[in-house]
Parts: C-alpha cells; sequence; structure tokens
C-alpha cells in the first residue's frame, strides 16, 4: 500500500471518527435539552396547579365563612327573626351536636376543618386566653367570664401539608333565661383553618 | 462555510428555544395577586354590627340591671346611673372602648382600621380612633339617629379598612 | 479498495421518517391528553363554582341569580342518587342541600332561587335550579296563583312579604298561549288539570289546606301547607309540603322522585336544627333553675314537644316517599304546640327558645 493512500484513508477515518463524536454529542446535547425542558415545564405546571388549589381553598374558606356564619345552628334567631349574631348558647350545643353526635352528617357541609369562635372584646381578666367554653365552665356562676373560645367543629387529616386561617369578626349573643331584656353582646372571631 | 453557517443556525435555533422558555418560566413566576374585595367588605359590615350590638356596661337605674349596647350609648348618651366608666363623657368613654375593640380586633400589623364616629349637626362631637387609609379602602357607613339633650341628633358611624 | 462514506442516503431518510413519526406521535398524544385533562379539570371547576355559588346564596332569605358557565354544560342533579351534583363527567359531589330541579339540565346559564325554609324556625335553605328550557304555566284563579306570578291586586298592601317566582324563570299566567318547541310545566292551583301529561308537557296539580298559602301581606309562610300531585303518563303520584318554600319546590322538581330526594334532606336537617333547641330549651331550663327560685316549666314543656317532634321526623324519613296528609298533620299539629309555648315565653319576658 502507497504511503500516501495510507495516510488519506486515516485522514478520512479521523473525519468519520469525529463527524460521529460530533453527531453523538448533538444528539446527547439535544435530549439533555430536551429533559430538561420537560422537567422544567413539570415543575412549572405542578407550581401552578399548586398555587391554583391553594387559590381554590382560600376562596372555598371565605364562601364557608359566611355561609357557616348564618347557619341556623349557631346563628341568632329571637321570635323567630334572623338576627345578625351569633348564639354562644348554640356554640355550646354545636360542640355535642355538630362536633359530636351528628358528626357524620356535618362533616360532608365542613370537610377538612377547625371551625371556633373566640371571644375578644371585651377582654377577660385571669388565666383566660384560650380556655375552651364547656358545659362545666357555662354552669359556673362567672360564664361568661370564664372562657373565651368555642369549637363548634374539628376534623383534621393523618398530614397536613397546608392549614388556611381566615376570621371574620361577629356580634356574640349570650341569651338571659330569666329576663330576656338581660342579653348580653360582646364582640368575637369567627376562625376557619382549612386543612390539605 | 456552508457547513459552519449550518452549525451556526443550529446553535441560534437553540439559543432562541432557551430564551423562549426563560421568558415563560418569568411569566408564571410574576402572575398579579388578584384583590378579595367582596372579603373587605364583609368583613368590614360585620365588624361595624359586632361594635354597634356590643353591651360594654349596664345600667343600674333599672331593677334588675340591664346591659347597655354601644349604640344606645351613641344614641341617648350613657344613662346616669351605670357602669359605663368612671363618669366621663360621652365621647371620652366611647374613644377609650372603640380603642380597647380596634386593638383587640386588628392584631394584622399589614391591615389598618379607622372608626370614626360624627355628630352630623355639631361638627365639635366626634370620635376618631385609628389613622386613616390613604389609597384604596374598603368603607362601611351606618346613620344612627337619637336624642341625648332632648334635641334630635343624627350620628354617622364610619368604619375604614385598607391594607397596608 | 472502496470507500466507506457512512450511512447510505435511503438509510438516512428511513431513519429520520421513523425518529420523526415516534417524536410527532409523542407530541400529538401529549396534546390530546392535555385536552382532555383540560377539559376534566373544566367540568370540576364547574361543579365546584356551583356549589360555592349555592353555598354563598344560602345565607340569603330570598335571592336570585343567573350562574353564567363557561360553555353550554349538562349538568345532573339527584341523579343516580339523592344529594349528589355533577357537571358533564366530573366527579359527583355529595351535597346536603335540598335542590328542586330537573335531574337533568343543560345550559350556558343556570338560573338559581333560593328562599328559606322555616318550619316554625329556620331550618335551611332551599334551591330551585332551571335551564331556560322549560315554560311554566300557571292555571288558577285564587290569590295564590296571582302571586306566584307576580300580580298584585289593587288596592292590596304592596310588596312586605309578597313574594312570586322570580321573572328570570319564564312564568306565565292562565291566558298565554304556550309556544311550541319548549318544554311546558303546567300547574294547576287548586282546580282539576285540563291538560294531559306528554313528553314535552309536566303537569302539577297543587292543593293548598284552605287559604293558609293565599294571603298577601302578613302571613306566615309556615301556615301554608297541602298535596301536590305529580302526573305522569303511566299515572300520577301525590305527595305533601309544609311551608312555602316546598310548594315552590314541587313546581321546580321534575317529578316525585326527584322532589322525594329534597323532602328527605329537608327531614335530615330539620331534625338536626330540631336537636339543637331541644337542647337550647334544656339548657335555658337549667340555667333558669340556677338563677330562678321556681324555674319556667314551659322550657321543659317545649323541650319534651321538640324531642316528640325529632322521634316523629325519625319516623317519617323512613317512609319520605309515602307521605300522606294524616303525616302532614301530625307534623303540623307539633309545630303548632311548639310555636305557641314560644310564643308563651316571649309574653312571660323570658328568653326563647326560637
Amino acid at each position: 500500500m502507497r504511503y500516501s493512500e495510507v495516510r488519506g484513508k486515516a485522514k478520512y477515518s479521523k473525519k468519520g471518527q469525529i463527524g460521529l463524536i460530533e453527531m453523538i454529542m448533538v444528539i446527547f446535547i439535544v435530549t439533555v435539552l430536551i429533559v430538561v425542558g420537560i422537567v422544567f415545564y413539570t415543575g412549572v405546571l405542578k407550581q401552578s396547579i399548586q398555587k391554583k388549589g391553594g387559590e381554590i381553598l382560600s376562596q372555598k374558606a371565605e364562601v364557608e365563612l359566611r355561609a357557616i356564619q348564618g347557619m341556623p345552628e349557631i346563628e341568632c334567631s329571637k321570635n323567630v327573626r334572623r338576627e345578625d349574631c351569633i348564639d354562644t348558647l348554640k356554640l355550646l350545643i354545636a360542640k355535642e351536636v355538630i362536633d359530636g353526635e351528628e358528626k357524620g352528617y356535618y362533616a360532608t357541609i365542613f370537610g377538612r376543618k377547625r371551625v371556633l369562635v373566640k371571644q375578644v372584646y371585651p377582654e377577660l381578666q385571669g388565666q383566660v386566653e384560650n380556655q375552651e367554653c364547656t358545659q362545666e365552665k357555662y354552669n359556673q356562676e362567672v360564664y361568661p367570664n370564664n372562657c373565651d373560645t368555642w369549637i363548634i367543629y374539628e376534623s383534621r387529616p393523618a398530614t397536613i401539608t397546608e392549614v388556611n386561617k381566615i376570621s371574620v369578626p361577629v356580634s356574640l349573643y349570650f341569651p338571659n333565661a330569666a329576663e330576656d331584656r338581660k342579653n348580653e353582646y360582646r364582640i368575637g372571631e369567627l376562625i376557619i383553618e382549612s386543612y390539605r | 462555510m456552508k457547513k459552519g453557517q449550518t452549525e451556526i443556525i443550529g446553535l441560534l435555533v437553540i439559543v432562541v428555544l432557551l430564551i423562549f422558555i426563560i421568558i415563560l418560566f418569568v411569566t408564571l413566576r410574576t402572575k398579579p395577586q388578584e384583590k378579595a374585595i367582596g372579603r373587605e367588605s364583609a368583613y368590614t359590615a360585620s365588624l361595624l354590627t359586632a361594635i354597634l350590638k356590643a353591651t360594654p356596661c349596664e345600667r343600674t337605674d333599672t331593677i334588675p340591671a340591664r346591659p347597655v349596647s354601644i349604640e344606645e350609648i351613641i344614641r341617648r348618651g350613657i344613662p346616669r346611673q351605670s357602669t359605663c366608666g368612671n363618669g366621663e363623657a360621652r365621647q371620652e368613654y366611647l374613644a377609650k372602648e372603640l380603642q380597647i375593640i380596634k386593638g383587640r380586633v386588628n392584631t394584622n400589623q399589614k391591615v389598618n382600621l379607622q372608626i370614626l364616629i360624627k355628630n352630623t349637626q355639631n361638627p365639635q362631637d366626634i370620635i376618631l380612633v385609628g389613622n386613616s387609609c390613604l389609597g384604596e379602602k374598603t368603607v362601611e357607613r351606618r346613620i344612627i339617629t337619637g336624642s341625648s339633650s332632648g334635641q334630635q341628633e343624627r350620628f354617622e358611624m364610619v368604619l375604614e379598612y385598607c391594607t397596608t | 479498495m472502496k470507500e466507506k462514506r457512512g450511512i447510505a442516503p435511503v438509510f438516512q431518510y428511513i431513519f429520520v421518517a421513523i425518529a420523526g413519526i415516534i417524536i410527532l406521535s409523542f407530541f400529538v398524544q401529549s396534546a390530546l391528553r392535555q385536552s382532555n385533562i383540560s377539559k376534566e379539570v373544566g367540568n370540576i371547576q364547574t361543579v365546584n363554582a356551583l356549589e360555592d355559588n349555592l353555598r354563598a346564596l344560602e345565607v340569603a332569605t330570598n335571592a336570585n341569580k343567573e350562574i353564567q358557565l363557561a360553555a353550554k354544560q349538562g349538568i345532573t342533579v339527584n341523579k343516580p342518587v339523592c344529594g349528589v351534583l355533577r357537571v358533564e363527567n366530573s366527579p359527583q359531589i355529595r351535597t346536603q342541600e335540598a335542590i328542586f330541579s330537573n335531574t337533568e339540565l343543560k345550559a350556558d346559564k343556570l338560573k338559581v332561587w333560593t328562599v328559606s325554609w322555616e318550619y316554625p324556625y329556620r331550618i335551611m335553605n332551599f334551591f330551585f335550579l332551571a335551564d331556560g328550557q322549560t315554560e311554566y304555566i300557571v292555571q288558577g284563579t285564587g290569590r295564590l296563583a296571582e302571586e306566584l306570578v307576580g300580580i298584585q291586586r289593587q288596592g292590596e298592601p304592596c310588596c312586605d312579604n309578597f313574594e312570586f317566582i322570580p321573572k328570570i324563570f319564564n312564568v306565565k299566567t292562565n291566558s298565554y298561549t304556550p309556544q311550541s318547541g319548549q318544554v311546558k310545566k303546567y300547574v294547576f292551583i287548586n282546580q282539576e288539570p285540563t291538560v294531559a301529561p306528554a313528553p314535552t308537557a309536566e303537569v302539577l296539580k297543587i292543593q293548598t289546606d284552605g287559604e293558609k298559602c293565599d294571603e298577601q301581606g302578613n302571613r306566615e309562610d309556615s301556615e301554608c301547607t297541602g298535596v301536590v300531585t305529580f302526573y305522569k303518563e303511566e299515572g300520577q303520584e301525590t305527595t305533601v309540603f309544609f311551608g312555602k318554600a316546598m310548594l315552590y319546590g314541587s313546581i321546580f322538581a321534575k317529578d316525585k322522585k326527584s322532589y322525594d330526594c329534597s323532602l328527605e334532606a329537608a327531614f335530615e336537617r330539620m331534625e338536626k336544627v330540631t336537636k339543637v333547641y331541644e337542647k337550647r330549651a334544656e339548657k335555658l331550663f337549667a340555667k333558669d333553675m340556677q338563677d330562678q327560685l321556681s324555674p319556667n316549666p314551659t322550657y321543659l314543656r317545649i323541650k319534651e314537644s321538640l324531642h316528640t317532634l325529632i322521634t316523629t321526623l325519625e319516623n317519617k324519613k323512613i317512609k319520605v316517599r309515602q307521605l300522606t296528609q294524616a303525616d302532614l298533620q301530625e307534623i303540623a299539629q307539633q309545630k303548632e304546640i311548639i310555636q305557641n309555648l314560644n310564643e308563651v315565653l316571649r309574653s312571660e319576658g323570658k328568653g326563647q327558645v326560637f
């Protein structure tokens, strides 16, 4: 074989190898870019869906806040007429009925949530902050100055990834059996904590 | 040369694609927040109702003693015999109570609340608690008519709510 | 020697073609999948938005609204079982609301009306849905027939408690000549039907107890009771209503089966709310006993009456599809007792139960 023929073959062989390597590198880079693009897009899509889910949860919670305020199970009712306040006596009962005997029924209405009412005015003296109002507390003569929280309903999932809390000020009505004119009103907050 | 040109075009395509992806990403990241105006309106309406209904004290000139609401105090003044304050004037007592209410209800630093009660016939008779909202705000008003000193009076209660 | 110059052009083209087809089919498949997912997400969003709209209206005593949907969509209510809501093929949503409507609606604008149901205390809101495909033709000569279509008599006290079916529902009177093509629902108030049921003609007869439903102006909606008859080609089915809101429900319900679904939801909720008031009476009595030397016995009496009502409701719930006028009388009597006892408390200056 002549030297120039060998050199030519080697030249072509090297060129071929370079060409092959080039092609492999291009395919590799393009593949990497496509994969990065897909991962990126999926990540952005996931973020967007999570954000949308959060917004929907927030929107739903606000609708529910107003709906719960107007539920006959807790809303004031005087001489059959509706009044724009929450009946604290019904709140005590809510614990027994909504969060108790009939929880299965109300679970389809409330879902995974914690719904509570907290008194904010007047400020209570002593170690009363976050004290739950129970039947026992109600029976004491100092009621309602011995507690400030009524839990209407509570249902937590096994694992909580997100909690969305919203609230609205409400008028709290304290009925007096002995004397209708002695009914007292205070200011509270209706709080909903939605779980995800 | 031709091969070089092809390679450059190829590179350009990739760069353009990358730029496009980055623009898409930036666009999706900076989507503006929508304002929940309905929520603020419901909040102020509910708060105003709750304030007017609240009974911070009671009158002791009846048997049994009867609770007195803030609305009643605005309408008719503080009853002669009551547990409402320590002999202060109506203005002073209401300003104090409204300040307490505002502090207890508004614990969010990002929210500004202002409560104003003015006598439409007597500009001197005014109660103002909190700072005014600059810019976008939600306002709730109520008219309360009454007579504390024999004369017909007309009060306007205004609640301003805004985020800072 | 032959020079190797790489792959022959033919094979290159084949390779490119195959690769191109694979890549194209991948993207086409993704696009189609994305499109289906979009549609499903849209349906889920619509059904959730519908539920949110209903919940938002729940606080109103009487309100109506037209809900704009993204496109003309099929909405299924109380089908295949009671208490479910669905848009196209979205997952079913369970609801405790009492919705009176056709079981299958098709609309891009859904008409919604809500009225508070009180018996005698407020229990829940009833929802009446329509898609605009049905004409409601009210036939009757009494005041109730006039009130339903919004006719105000001269010299009558206006507007206080004057309740009529909102205009968005296309309600017509006696003199109207129905247009062909639309489904018609003939509602006969206190008179025998003069139209036979047909595929595009639904027939309903409402027989009220006395004139308790008739009085414009000052009257109690809960006093309005009676019997409803749904006429079908294969026969007729009868049930009862108590409360004006339930009367409206019978007009919007597709048939007795659909009406019974909402009646069941109403009974369920009435039982829960009555339990709350029973316990309220109990607590008021206990507190009264604490404060007074001789506690008021009316609290105990009203508590017992409420307990009786709860038991009655539990029994009636089981036979909700076979309710008779006798059942209606029983519930009405108990309601009357409870209402009177509450009134006694009011007259004595005591804290009322409701």
